[in-house]
């Protein structure tokens, strides 16, 4: 199916629950509600003509604007097909105060790691995760989430010096 | 060593003592350099270096040297690779466990300083050095065999420079 | 040291073993906690994390092309495909047209390197399971292999050769015949291998049949290359989605039965030789021209991509933010390894520990990919 035909389908099936981003890659990249997330999720798997069978990766970003107010976070998935060959990318937005989510873990098991790493590095929680832990960062880590813009915790974290525009 | 850490330090008084500890020293010494075991412990990128050092082409068997994997049967511990705050608790655990004498070769830009990843890594531990001590660092990244083979090489002019009385009494005088 | 909540579930006659970071069969710096009943494997749990090094994190605070020795280091084995992965990635953001020359020479020396990392996957699956002689005759030839990149680009293992836009430099004159005379002697090499290894009863005893992976399980868990092709999913994305010239070669992505240990091996034994062909295609078929398309010297795309190519151990893909500076604003970096350690547990359950050293060695994990 081509990026307009699944943008239709989707739109058709849960047309308000979803906003289609208008990019110029030829992957449809759409938000869902984060309440309809895990549905939706389901839906694309079990729908024979979109048929997402593959996650290809599940990860966290961080927004901050210029002046490092305004939080926000995403959870970014990247989708494929192994029947119909086509991908797509789902994004869902977080409110900086209730970064919880619903797990994918019982639709695709991959997703597994994928979330326990942004748990641990973004602090994007997943409560029905299966076995919540430490994935990456060392035993005793007790310094914040280090992937989260601005951060600067650890004792050992060297920053690159500031070197000005025309040096690069 | 039992005898061997005693003899130091009753022979050298006597007359002509120090012409037969130094004989003694120079063939312990000689023996030691030329069958270095090495334990057999890649990290990460320079990891693939030790192991083609080790291989047909360039090879560490001409030199006496082995892989063994486990790191009591080892007396030279050669980090390759990118050490982070999780696994050097683990190194620590490791170079302990070694008998001495022992040596480190930090291999690569890596292990002797935190190498590419100095800047901005938040678990990147800057240097091996900072948790056991190194004799011999090579730089790299990662470093070609040959400069492997040379940083071998000094540890065993290190080792044959090594003299009885320090390892005289040193088990006697650790807790 | 954590035990990660396995001793939990564990009965009065099961015990808990630590495969501990350093050990001779883990390719790197893994830790596996196996709850143990006898002989028998009954859970498995990955520790993972010694070899995390804040990729991700560093990416933001490099520029596009200073980001890309970095990509070397996630799969060291295999450092050409990396490359490859973030430049079509930053060009499918920036819509860079690459010259035709510069993707024959990408192809070629991402299927050098194709070989060359699967020589080392033979190479050490071979000493883990015994067998000390293909390890020697699989790191000779990748000497060899060594050799031709060193002709190119100056460096044994990290080579930083590709740019946005094309590759950095035109490998010399020799370098083409030499190439032609590597392939023709590595095709009896292969032969020579699959003499002492593929109807091997010892071999045969310790992977026939030995951890089935059926297809739904392995796309469910992420599985993809050739740990997902040995179970009879003819999935390859340099035929798929056709990336750098790949459309114009003429080869074969080689498919397994039924998906045990021993299918994952004779695939990549067969994609060895399949690699030969490609790139005898590509030096036939050089086509003359540039080697670098024009990028602004100050490059600030704007924007977001998703891209992945077919690495040799899987499929590997970059997730971009751009926000229209010199530094990309997130990079989220997906490698195939960080998918199969999950799926060790679901293939050594209720296998003997001697079996999952087989095991895991066909899964043909690197411990960057899956750390970053």
């Amino acid at each position: 199916m081509t990026k307009d035909e699944i943008e239709k389908q989707l739109v058709k099936d849960f047309g308000e629950h979803i906003e289609i981003q208008t990019t110029d890659q030829p992957e449809p990249f759409l938000y869902v509600a984060k309440e309809k997330y895990v549905e939706f999720c389901k839906y694309l798997t079990e729908n024979p003509s979109l048929a997402f069978d593959f996650l290809f990766q599940l990860g966290g970003a961080h927004f901050v604007d210029a002046s490092g107010q305004g939080e926000k976070f995403d959870v970014i998935l990247c989708l494929a097909s192994s029947k119909h060959k086509h991908e797509m990318v789902l994004k869902v937005k977080l409110p900086a105060e209730n970064l919880a989510l619903g797990t994918v873990t019982g639709i695709w098991r991959v997703a597994d790691f994928y979330e326990l790493e942004a748990m641990e590095l973004y602090g994007i929680k997943f409560p029905d995760h299966p076995h919540p832990r430490r994935l990456l960062l060392d035993d005793d880590w007790d310094y914040g989430y280090p992937m989260r813009k601005g951060w600067s915790g650890h004792p050992d974290f060297i920053p690159m010096p500031d070197k000005s525009e025309s040096a690069e | 060593m039992g005898m061997i850490e005693k003899a130091p330090l009753y022979l050298e008084r006597l007359p002509g003592g120090g012409v037969v500890t130094t004989s003694v020293e120079g063939l312990l010494n000689w023996s030691r350099a030329s069958s270095l075991w090495y334990l057999l412990f890649g990290l990460a990128c320079c990891a693939i270096e030790m192991m083609a050092t080790g291989a047909s082409r360039y090879d560490f068997d001409r030199l006496g040297m082995f892989f063994r994997a486990s790191p009591r049967q080892a007396d030279l511990m050669m980090v390759c690779g990118t050490v982070t705050h999780k696994m050097a608790k683990r190194i620590k655990v490791l170079y302990d466990q070694m008998a001495d004498p022992k040596y480190v070769l930090a291999m690569g830009g890596c292990a002797s300083n935190g190498g590419p990843f100095y800047y901005d890594s938040y678990s990147v531990l800057k240097g091996i050095d900072k948790v056991i001590p190194v004799d011999v660092y090579i730089p790299g990244c990662p470093p070609r065999p040959e400069s492997l083979m040379e940083g071998a090489l000094k540890v065993r002019e290190i080792i044959m420079k090594q003299k009885m009385k320090d390892f005289a009494g040193d088990r006697a005088m650790q807790s | 040291m954590s035990t990660l909540e396995i001793e939990k579930t564990q009965a009065q006659d099961e015990f808990i073993i630590n495969v501990g970071p350093q050990h001779p069969s883990t390719h790197g710096v893994l830790r596996l906690i196996l709850r143990m009943k006898g002989e028998f494997i009954k859970d498995l749990k990955p520790d993972v994390g010694f070899l995390h090094r804040a990729i991700e994190k560093i990416a933001e605070n490099r520029t596009y092309a200073q980001f890309m020795p970095f990509t070397d280091r996630i799969d060291y084995c295999a450092s050409m495909p990396c490359n490859l992965a973030w430049v079509t990635a930053v060009e499918k953001l920036a819509k860079i047209e690459v010259p035709e020359r510069a993707q024959y020479l990408r192809v070629i020396m991402t299927e050098l390197n194709r070989i060359a990392s699967h020589l080392i996957w033979l190479g050490t699956m071979s000493l883990d399971l015994g067998a000390f002689t293909p390890f020697l005759y699989a790191f000779r030839e990748r000497e060899r292999i060594l050799d031709l990149f060193e002709m190119t680009c100056g460096q044994r293992l990290t080579y930083n050769y590709m740019r946005i836009g094309g590759v950095s430099q035109e490998p010399p004159q020799e370098f083409y015949p030499k190439c032609k005379e590597f392939t023709q002697y590595f095709r009896k090499k292969v032969d020579d291998y699959e003499a002492l290894l593929t109807y091997n009863p010892i071999f045969l005893s310790r992977t026939k049949d030995v951890a089935i992976l059926p297809i739904d399980v392995g796309l469910n868990y992420g599985a993809s290359g050739p740990t997902l092709r040995a179970s009879g999913h003819d999935w390859d994305l340099r035929k798929i989605h056709p990336y750098s010239s790949y459309d114009k070669f003429d080869f074969k992505a080689p498919l397994g039965t039924k998906g045990d240990v021993w299918d994952r091996y004779i695939v990549r034994i067969q994609e060895m030789r399949q690699c030969c062909n490609i790139v005898d295609q590509a030096v036939e078929g050089l086509p003359e021209g540039p080697i670098k398309a024009k990028v602004p010297a100050v490059f600030k795309p704007k924007g977001e991509v998703f891209a992945r190519i077919e690495a040799p151990r899987g499929e590997m893909g970059y997730y971009i933010i751009a926000d229209g500076t010199t530094k990309p604003y997130r990079v989220k970096i997906r490698t195939a390894s960080f998918a199969h350690v999950q799926l060790l547990k679901y293939l050594a359950v209720d296998w003997k520990i001697a079996d999952l050293v087989a095991i895991f060695g066909s899964l043909d994990i690197v411990l960057p990919e899956v750390d970053r």
